[in-house]
């Protein structure tokens, strides 16, 4: 390893995290070796802040028993992709001609596909013509679920740049999912993605994934 | 009557096993968590309320088995994603992105980020966003800005070359690029 760490690998050290051959550059480097020192010092301080038991102490212990969860939103994400072949099986892209906003499905090759595979990882686009305003949704049915797939970490749309497209990068698991995209000019909400999808202002866009094996 | 009993045992040990993973993860990242977004928002307080926010979630959620693979890229993504929500929330509220200036003297890479973000404000998206920060601010190198957002690498770079075109556009601001 000849180039200098990165400040995630300087935290991963810090934290007992990380590979042995990163650690090792950390200790014959000399410029590394100094910077994980005031990381580490850093670190200690913060942790000996009273905030930092504070904060921890107010963090739920008892977490809900939503275990299930995961696995529809991953069946969701995964399945997504799929439900591409079922609605539109002539079609190897999802978007649709004439500059509306639509999904589309990519390889790992970077070419647009409609059959994945269980274990695929693929990429989930959304252009956002002519709308900059898009939410995507994974809508699992058997229990009902809503996975919010992007905007990551948070339950409200985000903002395409003109030109450019939003991109999410997926697991393929087993199950059938549903993708619901919503697109606005306004700001959405994650009601705004939830049936009845008739919301003046906002265009939806559905994908059912339904993987092979 | 055996198989009442074993149930919520199991589930007692299960949410044990959580607790206790949850309080590792807190020990080895929130202080992490904590210098980035003191960094990045310019305020002690609001660093702490981000670290609650992100922890509290993993704590909430069934997100522990995302954290478990690289738990530091993780965190790295949920404390950039509550910054910018944060920056985001100040914006609408009529207030600068920027914190005091005392605070501003302390972390000049982070106000370089936080120009960027408000410059740049109308012409890029939220994973511009992500990127940008992860880049100009932490200065990742592009696989690890992947792997934190879980994108593509090429992905990644295709859009650090537009941001980077947009940044040199705004020709008063240094640039500072990633590896």
């Amino acid at each position: 390893m000849n180039e200098h760490l990165s400040a995630l690998d300087f935290d991963e050290i810090a934290a007992g995290f990380t590979m042995e051959s990163v650690r090792e550059h950390a200790i014959k480097c000399a410029d590394c070796r100094t910077h994980l020192a005031r990381i580490s010092a850093n670190r200690e301080a913060v942790m000996a802040d009273p905030r930092f038991a504070m904060t921890f102490a107010r963090l739920p212990t008892a977490p809900r028993n939503r275990r299930w969860t995961r696995w529809i939103a991953a069946a969701v994400a995964s399945g997504a992709c799929v439900a591409l072949v079922l609605l539109l099986p002539n079609r190897t892209e999802m978007r649709p001609k004439g500059g509306r906003p639509g999904l589309t499905l990519i390889s790992a090759e970077g070419r647009p596909m409609t059959m994945p595979r269980v274990g695929d990882i693929v990429e989930l686009r959304a252009n956002q013509e002519p709308h900059p305003f898009a939410l995507i949704v994974a809508v699992g049915t058997s229990p009902s679920s809503t996975t919010v797939l992007w905007p990551l970490e948070t339950s409200h749309s985000g903002r395409i740049a003109a030109g450019s497209y939003a991109s999410i990068r997926l697991q393929v698991t087993p199950g059938p999912v549903k993708i619901v995209a919503a697109f606005s000019d306004q700001p959405l909400g994650l009601s705004d993605a939830l049936p009845p999808r008739s919301r003046p202002g906002v265009e939806f866009c559905e994908l059912a994934v339904k993987p092979t094996p | 009557m055996e198989a009442n009993l074993r149930a919520p045992r199991c589930q007692d040990m299960l949410k044990t096993l959580r607790d206790s993973e949850i309080r590792t993860l807190y020990e080895a990242c929130a202080p992490s968590s904590f210098r980035r977004a003191r960094e990045l928002l310019g305020s002690d307080a609001d660093a702490w309320d981000v670290v609650q926010k992100v922890f509290c979630r993993l704590a909430e959620s069934d997100l522990l088995h995302q954290a478990q693979a690289r738990p530091m890229a993780y965190v790295y993504r949920a404390t950039t994603n509550a910054c910018l929500n944060e920056l985001e929330a100040r914006r609408v509220r009529g207030r600068s992105m920027h914190g005091s200036n005392d605070t501003i003297r302390a972390h000049g890479e982070a106000v370089h980020a936080r120009d960027l973000l408000e410059k740049l404000d109308e012409r890029i998206d939220d994973l511009d966003r992500r990127i940008l920060v992860l880049s100009f601010h932490d200065g990742l190198p592009q696989e690890e800005i992947a792997d934190v957002l879980g994108v593509w690498r090429r992905t990644v770079g295709r859009r650090l070359s537009r941001l980077r075109g947009l940044v040199e556009e705004l020709e008063s601001i240094p640039l500072k690029r990633t590896l």
